[in-house]
């Protein structure tokens, strides 16, 4: 197994797996909203696991975009408390689901990564971490934000999506623009593979960023001399 | 290919800045939210601060008044009985012999004239600044005691280590405590407790009297809520139980030492 190998399939799964071990040492404590988040780390590393080796993963990719907003559709209703805040994030389900079915089952495209998927499934959680952090100015705590498991896990949210966003975007153009054309070649898939490879360690990067989030919630809730 | 590779390192670079802004919208929300933070906590303070002061004007209006009360009842009031105890002095003189309704008259006034100086005593500001919180305690224990129809218990500890100002403010708080079990209690008997651990006092007066239901806000009077305002005053908390066998306040607070 090369390197190369590993970050461009392996690095996603072992991304989420990361973020649903953190979340199950947090397992005793946690609500609601983590258990469907704990469902969600471990959905999405068995579609990971499946299109790493698959010979087509692309159906797979736009599962866990539906699974995905379904997951932090659910989480955001439930830690956003004002209901235009809830009515936009049911919105933000609904649509992403509505394309999703529109796009894989009534009018299914060629094989090529589903950009606009991840587009609005990026614009949504974007959409939806900012207006969690006007929840958290509108209602400012004693508590310090870093004690706050809720914003190490949105901030990892806005960083990865607002990160991957321009890969997201370009990516479904980029390899319909190989496949269709004369750039087709083994260098011009590696260029795109590395681009991926740039989205896996933002991933990559997020999740470590929830693990971190969680132990430190942890460790110094369990500390109160710190 | 050229053009391809281009095309990604531009969306490489795009996306690095789009990370940067990520990481700035975080790092910018941090300090806002630090910001604000701190502006509602001045903001609480400044609060609480105008509370203390207003509390403490309220106090030195109080203070002020028992004063002048005291200084009424002890060259007025206690004036007028030393008078009539004098006169009737002279009236038993002038006969030999004293009838006995005068004598007892004579008594009583007597009574009343040393009830009237301990009372006075005890409203003013500059005797209790000369003698410490136990002195006073044990003066207004005695005083009570006086009237016999009342029984008084104080423990207390050799010393209490708090500065003389807060000192005043817990006997005014104990006085208040006291006039309640009296008035609206109907108390036979009260106990005053001081225990003092570390930095902390804490003072009790239970009593066995009516009681009252704590959780029935409109039997709140003045009283409880002058307690209450005083024991934070000195940044401590009074607190109450009560039931049909008596009712027992406790305050506690840190003590601030000398």
């Amino acid at each position: 197994m090369s390197f190369h190998f590993f970050i461009s399939n392996l690095l996603e799964p072992i991304s989420y797996g990361l973020c649903g071990l953190a979340l199950l040492y947090k397992q005793r404590s946690i609500q609601l909203k983590w258990k469907i988040l704990l469902v969600y780390y471990v959905v999405a590393v068995a579609l990971q696991l499946k299109a790493a080796y698959a010979e087509t993963n692309i159906g797979l990719y736009s599962l866990l975009s539906s699974v995905t907003s379904l997951s932090l559709g659910t989480y955001f209703y439930y830690t956003l408390f004002t209901p235009w805040k809830r009515r936009l994030v049911i919105l933000f389900c609904a649509v992403q689901i509505g394309y999703n079915i529109i796009a894989n089952v009534l009018l299914p495209r060629g094989q090529v990564f589903d950009s606009t998927a991840y587009v609005i499934l990026s614009c949504g959680i974007v959409l939806m971490a900012f207006l969690y952090m006007h929840q958290i100015l509108t209602n400012v705590t004693e508590e310090s934000l870093a004690l706050n498991f809720d914003f190490w896990f949105v901030s990892s949210q806005l960083f990865y999506h607002l990160g991957s966003f321009l890969i997201f975007l370009t990516y479904g153009y980029l390899t319909e623009k190989i496949l269709t054309s004369n750039l087709y070649s083994y260098e011009n898939r590696i260029y795109l593979s590395q681009l991926w490879r740039v989205h896996n360690v933002l991933l990559f990067l997020s999740s470590l960023f929830i693990s971190a989030g969680i132990l430190w919630t942890s460790f110094r809730r369990r500390s109160p001399s710190l | 290919m050229d053009i391809l590779s281009q095309e990604i390192t531009i969306i490489v670079v795009a996306s690095s800045f789009f990370l940067l802004v990520a990481v700035g919208i975080i790092v910018l929300f941090l300090v806002y939210q630090k910001r604000q933070l701190k502006y509602i906590l001045e903001k609480k303070e400044l609060s609480n601060q105008f509370q203390r002061e207003l509390l403490n004007t309220r106090l030195e209006a109080q203070e002020e008044t028992m004063n002048k009360l005291s200084t009424e009842l002890h060259d007025n009031i206690g004036q007028l009985l030393s008078s009539s105890k004098f006169l009737i002095g002279v009236a038993g003189r002038a006969s030999h012999s004293l009838p006995e309704n005068l004598q007892m008259a004579e008594e009583t006034i007597s009574k009343a004239i040393q009830e009237v100086r301990a009372l006075s005593k005890s409203l003013n500001t500059e005797w209790l600044e000369k003698f410490n919180l136990l002195e006073n305690l044990q003066a207004e224990s005695d005083r009570i005691r006086i009237s016999k129809v009342l029984q008084v218990t104080l423990r207390h500890p050799a010393t209490i280590d708090m500065p003389t100002d807060r000192q005043m403010i817990l006997f005014r708080i104990v006085q208040e405590a006291l006039q309640n079990a009296i008035k609206h209690g109907h108390a036979s008997n009260i106990a005053i407790e001081v225990t003092q651990a570390e930095n902390r006092l804490q003072v009790s007066v239970a009593d066995d009297g009516n009681g009252f239901d704590i959780h029935n806000t409109s039997l709140h009077g003045v009283g409880i809520t002058t307690i209450r305002h005083r024991a934070k005053l000195l940044g401590g908390i009074a607190s109450w139980t009560s039931s049909s066998h008596g009712t027992s306040v406790s305050i506690q607070l840190p003590t601030y030492g000398n």
